[in-house]
């Protein structure tokens, strides 16, 4: 059985390529525009991700937003996450600390492939 | 009559000095209320002697308020989180129990109830060596505040929106380079990594130029935590193999037998390492070793991250902590901003430990950094 990833990425063209290289990885790739729509997703949806990749600047609802309101819901808790953003300041970086179960990794330092290893190693 | 004119004279001269000290008293009291900034002297109690209106126009408080109360007990005093500093740590009392001068950033409550930034500066008043008073010196720094908060914004902004399009090229080469669509020529694969790697100076570039402007803005506070050191640099090093597989280079860590744990700012150091590892793969040729080095005793920890490039002439070494220098070598064309080490020696300064290098050029270089096992505070 593949593994279910749920990308939550607002820019269209990075929407495209995570997707594209997932599939390839042999992913089964669900995606999100925003944290509203990820949120709303994961409410309704008969089997949840093993897996979220998350941006956190993104228009409608922030991924700082989407943790806050997720983290509140104890049928999610099992989820991963791998934080995915080019926003790497300090205070972002420290925000994040709060939530312990989740990855951070900076969006322009990894490639493809290493990302495909970054979500494996959480997995 | 020589007498008499001697008693003349001296009560002129007395007059003189008697005028000439009224004039300086004058002049010091249209000092201490025209400086434009808030202005308070305190007797050996700490009591206020003389305020200024500046002062009471910052501190929201009347005059009659003030005059002859003890300092601390006419205006509550917050720090950065806007908790209540104790009384024994207002820069005042600090004064009187140091004899040096103390320069703080605090917050005021006027009674009010509004929060006003202030920068202080408060010197002993000294006679025969002992402090008989104190004079406060302060300003309203809410335009500051907000300019630094402006700038702040402006930097994160600004390199998230530098990176985005980086990060697509990344992405996209990135696909077709690591074969997620197909075959491509060998030709194609050489253009294409050329583009992939100029777009990757590209991205070091504007996360050399971030750190730099946050180190520069004084917002590089640490944010000390117990950390296992042993698992962060394993971590690290991880990371990088397949990076270093490009370059046939080896990345070998070496460990001490029991895990070290200590006292720092796991972030900063990751980021340090880091940059030492980017210059060690720039620097080193195909087919040679970097080794990690990890070593910890009751005083100091050091982290040596050590190659076999092309490293650097003993005249250069002087240069290589300064900012945007460049230091021209067999592969200085791989690019950089010459920010890197600066940032980097200014990360371990700031945990109160020391950035070292040894070098022999055409041997190779080995960065060291020292860092003390017990960090002498923790945020």
């Amino acid at each position: 059985m593949s593994t279910h990833l749920l990308l939550v990425e607002d820019d269209p063209l990075l929407r495209k390529a995570f997707t594209t290289v997932f599939t390839k990885e042999n992913f089964t790739v669900t995606t999100a525009e925003n944290g509203k729509e990820a949120l709303d997703f994961l409410r309704s949806t008969q089997k949840l991700p093993d897996v979220i990749i998350l941006d956190l600047l993104m228009p409608v609802m922030s991924g700082l937003e989407f943790l806050q309101l997720y983290r509140a819901e104890t049928a999610l808790q099992n989820i991963k996450i791998l934080i995915l953003s080019n926003l790497s300041d300090e205070k972002t970086i420290q925000t994040l600390k709060k939530y312990k179960n989740e990855t951070y990794t900076l969006k322009s330092n990894v490639s493809p492939r290493q990302l495909v290893s970054a979500v494996r190693a959480i997995l | 009559m020589t007498h008499a004119t001697d008693e003349v004279s001296r009560t002129n001269s007395d007059k003189t000095i008697a005028s000439a000290k009224q004039h300086s008293n004058l002049a010091a009291d249209m000092l201490f209320e025209s400086i434009g900034e808030g202005a308070i002297i305190t007797d050996e109690n700490g009591d206020i002697s003389k305020i200024n209106d500046v002062a009471l126009r910052i501190m929201g408080l009347k005059r009659k308020d003030v005059l002859h109360k003890w300092y601390p007990s006419i205006i509550t005093a917050e720090d950065e989180m806007g908790q209540e500093l104790p009384k024994l740590e207002r820069p005042i009392t600090e004064v009187f129990i140091t004899g040096l001068p103390v320069y703080k950033r605090i917050f005021y409550r006027r009674p009010s109830g509004e929060r006003v930034p202030i920068a202080v500066t408060v010197s002993p008043l000294m006679s025969e060596g002992r402090p008989i008073g104190a004079i406060q010196v302060f300003r309203d720094i809410t335009d500051e505040i907000e300019l630094e908060r402006a700038k702040d914004e402006f930097i994160s902004i600004a390199s998230h929106q530098l990176r985005t399009p980086a990060t697509v090229v990344k992405q996209y080469i990135g696909m077709v380079l690591e074969g997620y669509v197909g075959d491509i020529t060998d030709e194609q694969r050489a253009m294409l990594t050329t583009a992939y790697e100029s777009n990757e100076r590209q991205i070091t570039i504007v996360n050399d130029l971030l750190a730099v402007a946050q180190a520069a803005s004084n917002k590089l506070k640490l944010n000390i935590e117990t950390t296992n050191l042993t698992a962060l640099l394993s971590h690290i090093a991880k990371n990088y193999r397949e990076t270093y597989k490009k370059k046939a280079l080896q990345l070998h860590v070496v460990l001490p037998a029991e895990d070290v744990v200590v006292d720092l700012d796991s972030n900063k150091i990751r980021m340090v390492v880091e940059n030492l590892l980017d210059n060690a793969y720039k620097y080193s040729e195909k087919n040679t070793e970097v080794t990690i080095t990890l070593g910890s005793d009751k005083t100091v920890t050091t982290i040596a991250v050590g190659d076999q490039g092309v490293g650097i002439e003993e005249k250069d070494l002087p240069k290589l902590f300064q900012k945007f220098s460049r230091i021209d070598n067999p592969l200085s064309y791989e690019g950089g901003t010459g920010l890197g080490l600066y940032w980097a020696k200014r990360l371990i300064d700031q945990h109160k430990g020391e950035l070292q290098v040894e070098s022999k050029s055409g041997v190779g270089t080995t960065f060291i950094i020292k860092l003390p096992t017990h960090q002498p505070y923790k945020s």
